[in-house]
C-alpha cells in the first residue's frame, strides 16, 4: 500500500473526466507549472492591449474635439491633461481626491458589511426572504441620485448624506450576489455536511457561505463601481468638497479643461481600486475559486 | 402490508433486518406518477448490497430514503431498529459525482471535515485522517486541493471521507459511473479490500452488471420506473477475492443480464396495468 500507487493505473493527476476548466492545471500535479503560455507574457499582452485601445480612444477624442474647435465645450485631451496636471500639483485640488476616495471606502465597506449580513438573513430564513426579497428589488430599481435630496433633509447637507447614498448604491448589488451564491451552493454538499450531523447553522457556516464567496466578490467588485458613481452625484447636490464639487463648481468659471480633469480623475480612480480590489480579493480568497481564476 | 408484490419473484426479505426498508412507495407530490411502488427490502449487519437496474428507475431514491435526505410516500424505513427520520453519522454518503467535495479544503480538509462537525479533537482526528488516507492510498496527496486531483482520486477523497467516521453503513451511489474503466476496475477492487477489512454494511448503487458482480454479496435488480420494483434478488455466489473473466464469472454475468432484461421487459408487460391504478 503505497502512496504513490493511486497514480499507477491510468489514474493520471489532472485528467479530470469532468472536465474541469482552466487548461493550465491539465500539464502536471504542481498547480503552479505553467505551459509556453505563461502568465507573464499573456498578461503582457494584456496590457498591450490596453494601451493600444486608451491611445486609440485619445485619438478619437482629440479629433472629435478638433471637429468642434470650441475649448469651452469640448476640450482636447491636451487641454484636459493640462488641467489635470494642474489639478494633482494643487494641494488642495489633491486632498479633494483623497476626501472623495475615503467616502468611497467608507461607504463601500459600510455597504458592502450590511449587504452579506442582509442577504445572510434572507438566504437563512425562508420567511425573511419571501418578506423582504420584493422590497429589495423595489429599492434596488431605485437610483441612489434619487434619494439626494431627501437624504439631506434627513442627514443635512454633507458627509453622513453622502455616506448613506454610497451605502445605498452598493448595499443591493452585494445582497443579490451574496443570495445567488448562496443558492448555488451544491445541494450535495449541504446533504453530506447533514450526514455528519452538521446543523442548520454549522452547515451555512462551512458550506453555504464559503460556496458563495466568489458571488460576494463579483457583487463587491460591481458595488465598488456604483460607489464612485454615486459619491460624485451626491457631492455635487449634498457636498461642499471633494472631486464630485470640483467637478460641478467648474462649471461657474466654464472651466472646461478642469471638469474633464475631475471626470478622467474620477475613472481612473475607479479603474485603480477596480484593479486592486480584484488582484486582492483573488489572492486572498483564492482557494474559494477552486481553480477557476478570477480576473 | 407484508403481501408480496406480484412483480417479485422473490420476496427478498431474507436480510437480518439491520436495515429494513417496508412497502415503501415514493411519488413527488400527491398524485404525481410514483417513482416507486411497493418496495421492500431487508439487509444484514456486514453485507454488501448492490441495487442493480437503469437509469431513471429509482435506484438514488431507494438511498436517498436510506439516507434520511427525502422520505417514503408510503412505507417504512428502518435503521438499527429505529426508523429513519433524517441524515446521520451512522449513515456516511458517497455521492454520484465530485460536487460534495468542499473545492476550498485540501484533501486532508476534506477528509477532517466529519470530524470536526463530530467534535472529535486532535490528536485523534490527525491520526484517524492519516489512517483513512492511507486506506485510500492518498496518503501522499493529502495538501492538493479538489480540482488539482483526477476523477478516481476525487472518489477516493470521498470513499475516506466516509470511512473516517467509522459509520456503520455506507451508502454509495453510483461513485464510480463518471470514471474511465481502467480508473472504475481498479476502485472497485480497492472498495472490495477495504470492504474486506472494516466492517460496514453497504448499500451500493450501480447500472453496471460487473460492478455488481465484483463487489455485491447480494445483488437487488429493479425493472424500470416509474413504478419501479424490485424485480429479484440473487445471491452471489463468486468467492472473494473476485477476479474479472472465468466461466464462473461469466456464466453469472449472462444470467443477471438476462434478469436484467427480463426486469426491464417486465416493466413493459405491466404498462398497461399502470394507467388503471
Amino acid at each position: 500500500m503505497t502512496p504513490a500507487s493511486a497514480t499507477d493505473f491510468g489514474e493520471r493527476p489532472g485528467a479530470a473526466p469532468t472536465g474541469d476548466a482552466d487548461p493550465t492545471r491539465t500539464a502536471g500535479p504542481r498547480p503552479r507549472r505553467r505551459g509556453p503560455r505563461s502568465a507573464a507574457s499573456w498578461s503582457r499582452r494584456r496590457i498591450g492591449l490596453n494601451l493600444l485601445a486608451v491611445v486609440a480612444a485619445i485619438v478619437v477624442w482629440h479629433v472629435a474635439a478638433l471637429a468642434k474647435d470650441n475649448p469651452l465645450v469640448f476640450p482636447t485631451p491636451i487641454d484636459s491633461a493640462r488641467a489635470l496636471v494642474e489639478l494633482l500639483q494643487d494641494a488642495d485640488s489633491r486632498s479633494e481626491l483623497l476626501i472623495t476616495l475615503w467616502r468611497v471606502v467608507v461607504g463601500f465597506a459600510l455597504g458592502s458589511t450590511l449587504g452579506i449580513a442582509t442577504a445572510s438573513l434572507l438566504g437563512s430564513s425562508r420567511v425573511a426572504a419571501d418578506a423582504l426579497e420584493p422590497v429589495v428589488h423595489f429599492l434596488r430599481s431605485i437610483t441612489p441620485v434619487a434619494w439626494i435630496v431627501p437624504a439631506t433633509i434627513w442627514f443635512g447637507v454633507g458627509d453622513a448624506s453622502m455616506r448613506f447614498i454610497v451605502i445605498y448604491a452598493t448595499v443591493f448589488p452585494v445582497i443579490l450576489n451574496t443570495l445567488t451564491g448562496m443558492a448555488q451552493a451544491a445541494r450535495n454538499k449541504t446533504r453530506m455536511a447533514r450526514v455528519f450531523g452538521a446543523g442548520r447553522f454549522r452547515t451555512y457556516r462551512s458550506v453555504v457561505i464559503p460556496s458563495a464567496v466568489p458571488y460576494v466578490l463579483t457583487g463587491m467588485r460591481l458595488s465598488l463601481g456604483y460607489s464612485f458613481m454615486s459619491v460624485i452625484g451626491a457631492e455635487m447636490v449634498a457636498g461642499s468638497d471633494g472631486i464630485g464639487y470640483l467637478i460641478y463648481e467648474s462649471r461657474l468659471f466654464y472651466d472646461t479643461p478642469t471638469m474633464f480633469a475631475g471626470i478622467l480623475l474620477v475613472g481612473a480612480a475607479g479603474l485603480a481600486f477596480d484593479r486592486v480590489f480584484v488582484l486582492v480579493t483573488a489572492r486572498i480568497f483564492r482557494r474559494f475559486y477552486c481553480g477557476q481564476v478570477a480576473r | 402490508m407484508t403481501t408480496t408484490d406480484a412483480t417479485t419473484r422473490n420476496p427478498a426479505v431474507n436480510g437480518d433486518g439491520y436495515v429494513t426498508i417496508e412497502d415503501i412507495s415514493f411519488a413527488y407530490a400527491a398524485g404525481a406518477p410514483r417513482i416507486l411502488a411497493d418496495v421492500s427490502l431487508s439487509l444484514s449487519r456486514g453485507e454488501f448490497f448492490v441495487l442493480l437496474g437503469p437509469s431513471g428507475c429509482g435506484k438514488t431514491t431507494i438511498l436517498n430514503q436510506v439516507a434520511g435526505f427525502e422520505f417514503p410516500t408510503e412505507g417504512r424505513m428502518t435503521v438499527a431498529g429505529r426508523p429513519v427520520t433524517g441524515p446521520g453519522p451512522d449513515r456516511a454518503v458517497i455521492f454520484q459525482g465530485d460536487d460534495s467535495l468542499l473545492g476550498w479544503l485540501d484533501v486532508y480538509g476534506n477528509v477532517e471535515f466529519g470530524l470536526r462537525v463530530l467534535g472529535v479533537k486532535n490528536p485523534e482526528r490527525q491520526q484517524r485522517v492519516r489512517a483513512a488516507l492511507e486506506m485510500v492510498e492518498l496518503g501522499g496527496q493529502a495538501k492538493k486541493y479538489p480540482h488539482e486531483l483526477s476523477g478516481g482520486m476525487k472518489q477516493r477523497v470521498q470513499i475516506a471521507r466516509a470511512l473516517v467516521t467509522d459509520a456503520p453503513i455506507l451508502l454509495m451511489d453510483e461513485p464510480f459511473g463518471a470514471l474511465d474503466a481502467q480508473t472504475r476496475t481498479t476502485l472497485q477492487d480497492e472498495l472490495a479490500r477495504i470492504w474486506a477489512d472494516t466492517d460496514r454494511t453497504v448499500l451500493f448503487i450501480t447500472h453496471d452488471i460487473s460492478e455488481a458482480m465484483i463487489l455485491g454479496d447480494r445483488i437487488g435488480i429493479m425493472t424500470s420506473g416509474p413504478e419501479a420494483k424490485l424485480y429479484d434478488v440473487i445471491e452471489n455466489p463468486l468467492p472473494r477475492p473476485r477476479e474479472r473473466g472465468g466461466p464462473d464469472f461469466g456464466a453469472l454475468y449472462q444470467d443477471l443480464e438476462r434478469t436484467v432484461t427480463a426486469a426491464k421487459a417486465r416493466r413493459a408487460d405491466l404498462d398497461g396495468e399502470v394507467g388503471t391504478r
